[in-house]
């Protein structure tokens, strides 16, 4: 039987905010592979080919840095052939980035159909935030592109973990996959009710830098004591990539137009640049989850 | 001439606010809080009322409803300290044409208020500090800063061997980092921007989205190294326009030159008369330059065609004597001639001449000395 969504929300927030209290949720943890790599990255002396035999165990971590290493982005005329070659080339700052972002795709992967569908649109959501968030930095004269596109990538990254849990406790309900109990809809007003308390325990378990920890805190108002800040550029992002539509669950849409206006003021963005950054935003998205 | 108010409980602002709409020749009025101004819109009409939100006895949206309520459909730009969303909602559904959180530029004040009163732009020169220095030149009808080409490449040689390779008139620019080509992008106006592909921590297919965002009319090519890999593919699917190899070659670059710049000095047109202008590369590109300049001639044969002469005058003065090619280019401008209408009259040396005699299309043409004798024949 479909269960309100406001009373569901307020359930799982409460038992959610308990174990988060009480120290008890259990909250996924990147893989272990990348973990150890992460405690290798803060040794100051840290070469990235360094990290080699670790990256070797995992088998798609691998073809990921060398696709990453040989993409034309980075600049490779030449084929890198090697691991160590890949990894030289990669850079420390843009293979911290890279390992994050194969964890954080981590969980937004998911076997259930129902849970699949949604997470891929989250994912999408997240990836156009991610670039637009790159950019707006770029543009605004932000230092720090590399975690603009961190925290943009992240700033939903509790939604998959509370679909995770939601999924976990519907089985305990009824014991079953094949009885609906929570209608789509519904949980994912759940999602959007819940998620970034458990987004920020994520973050703060996984070291992930402040910049990202506060950009997912607060998406939805702007800090104008630090104007142009990566927290604003992913704030205003996210507006922008709500209004081209790529999102999951109901918009406002008179929030996302306030949001989208007050940030222009913020940032600076003028008409020109608003319509180059939101044009075909889609078509990038897409051809990046290709 | 518009006519502005100002609504702010700030003796500051309202000044600063004033001293921009008067630059700009507008009248403006002032009013402390909402009552003044709802009062000051019961004796005058405004175009545009600049509007705060936080103010004594009567604040903004306040102010702002009342207006509504009266049928008042004055466009209304908020200029505020208060970034809440919540707050905007609310002011937004009220009608307001746009939005300006204090501390405001004085640009920006005036970008919004001419795009309400949908009044174009006037030129206002930009400059910029930074590295390494730009070359000062013409400006663009936005006023700002006209430069050919913008080298982004962290190795400062690049820009410098490119500087050696064009003519002195085609302006070089350079930026060694993405921070210094935004800054540039920002404050400049370029016909193309060379990228190159491999700065460190720089991803230059995003970097070239950035920089499109703000010279939406240049062309971008990729700066890139020889491989075995299909390089021009690569990068006109990540959206460059072209590629240019490095280390540079004089004829890629000759290519270059021709396709963005040196059309005009191929062939110059005065009226009804074209010059052609000088071959200046090596022996094997000849071929490149007749076919250049036949299709340049071609357009300009119809633009004269249009413009209702019955002549075209054709300069041949300094374009190369070839026995294999002259001959064709003149038939081939006959025929165009022909086709439009016009009479053709040939300008050019006496071995322009003699050739041209040696062949049955050509040897009936008028081939003058000069162009006065031309335009007398």
């Amino acid at each position: 039987m479909p269960v309100v969504a406001e009373k569901l929300g307020e359930q799982v927030q409460a038992i959610l905010s308990k174990k988060i209290a009480d120290n008890t949720l259990v909250l996924p943890a990147p893989p272990t592979v990348v973990t150890k790599i992460l405690q290798l990255v803060r040794d100051p002396s840290f070469s990235p080919k360094d990290a080699t035999p670790l990256v070797e165990r995992d088998t798609v971590l691998a073809a990921r840095v060398l696709r990453a290493a040989n993409s034309v982005q980075h600049g490779a005329m030449e084929r890198a052939r090697s691991l160590p070659q890949a990894l030289t080339r990669l850079g420390v700052e843009k293979f911290k980035s890279l390992l994050v972002e194969i964890s954080a795709h981590r969980l937004f992967e998911s076997r259930d159909p129902r849970i699949g569908e949604h997470t891929r649109g989250l994912w999408e959501h997240s990836l156009a935030v991610a670039m637009l968030s790159r950019d707006v930095a770029a543009l605004c004269g932000v230092a720090e592109t590399e975690a603009a596109y961190l925290a943009g990538l992240l700033h939903d990254i509790g939604k998959p973990v509370v679909a995770f849990l939601l999924l976990e406790a519907e089985k305990n309900v009824v014991g079953t996959r094949t009885n609906v109990w929570i209608e789509p809809d519904a949980w994912v007003e759940v999602l959007q009710k819940v998620h970034r308390p458990i987004g920020v325990a994520l973050a703060n378990k996984w070291g992930l830098p402040e910049t990202v920890a506060s950009a997912i805190q607060d998406c939805s108002e702007y800090n104008s004591s630090e104007r142009v800040s990566v927290g604003n550029c992913v704030r205003f992002a996210n507006a922008l990539a709500k209004k081209e539509g790529i999102y999951v669950g109901k918009i406002d849409e008179s929030d996302v137009d306030a949001l989208v206006m007050i940030g222009r003021s913020l940032l600076g963005i003028d008409d020109n640049v608003l319509q180059r950054l939101s044009g075909g935003l889609g078509d990038r998205v897409r051809a990046l989850t290709v | 001439m518009p006519r502005v108010l100002t609504v702010d409980d700030s003796k500051a602002i309202r000044t600063i606010v004033s001293k921009q709409m008067l630059d700009l020749g507008f009248e403006i009025d002032e009013a402390e809080d909402g009552v003044q101004g709802l009062a000051k819109l019961e004796e005058l009409t405004f175009d545009l009322v600049i509007l705060d939100v936080t103010m004594p006895n009567l604040d903004g949206p306040g102010m702002l409803a009342k207006m509504r309520d009266a049928g008042n459909k004055t466009p209304v730009l908020m200029l505020t300290s208060e970034s809440k969303r919540s707050i905007m909602v609310d002011v937004m559904k009220a009608g307001i044409e746009d939005y300006i959180l204090k501390p405001f530029k004085p640009e920006e004040l005036r970008a919004k208020v001419l795009k309400v009163l949908k009044i174009a732009a006037p030129s206002m020169p930009v400059t910029m500090g930074g590295e390494p220095a730009m070359p000062q030149g013409r400006m663009d009808p936005t006023g700002k800063q006209f430069i050919d080409i913008l080298v982004i490449d962290d190795m400062e040689n690049v820009h410098k061997k490119l500087k050696t390779l064009v003519p002195p008139h085609v302006t070089v620019g350079a930026a060694l980092s993405a921070a210094s080509a935004l800054q540039a992008c920002r404050e400049k106006v370029f016909r193309v921007v060379f990228i190159d592909t491999d700065i460190p921590d720089v991803n230059s297919a995003a970097l070239m989205n950035q920089l499109r965002s703000l010279q939406q009319h240049a062309a971008f090519l990729a700066l890139a190294l020889r491989s075995a890999n299909d390089v021009q593919k690569e990068m006109q699917a990540l959206g460059f326009d072209d590629v240019i190899f490095k280390p540079f070659d004089k004829d890629n670059i000759d290519d270059f030159l021709i396709r963005f710049f040196n059309d005009q000095d191929l062939v110059v047109a005065e009226d009804n008369l074209l010059r052609i202008g000088a071959f200046a590369g090596k022996d094997d590109r000849i071929d490149k330059y007749f076919t250049r300049v036949s299709k340049l001639l071609e357009e300009q044969i119809e633009k004269i065609a249009a413009a209702c002469h019955d002549q075209v005058i054709i300069d041949l003065t300094n374009s190369p004597l070839k026995p294999d090619r002259t001959p064709r280019l003149v038939i081939d401008l006959k025929k165009e001639a022909q086709k439009r209408g016009v009479e053709l009259k040939l300008v050019a040396g006496a071995d322009h001449s003699a050739l041209l005699k040696k062949f049955d299309e050509t040897a009936k043409m008028t081939v003058c000395g000069s162009v006065h004798e031309a335009r007398a024949a």
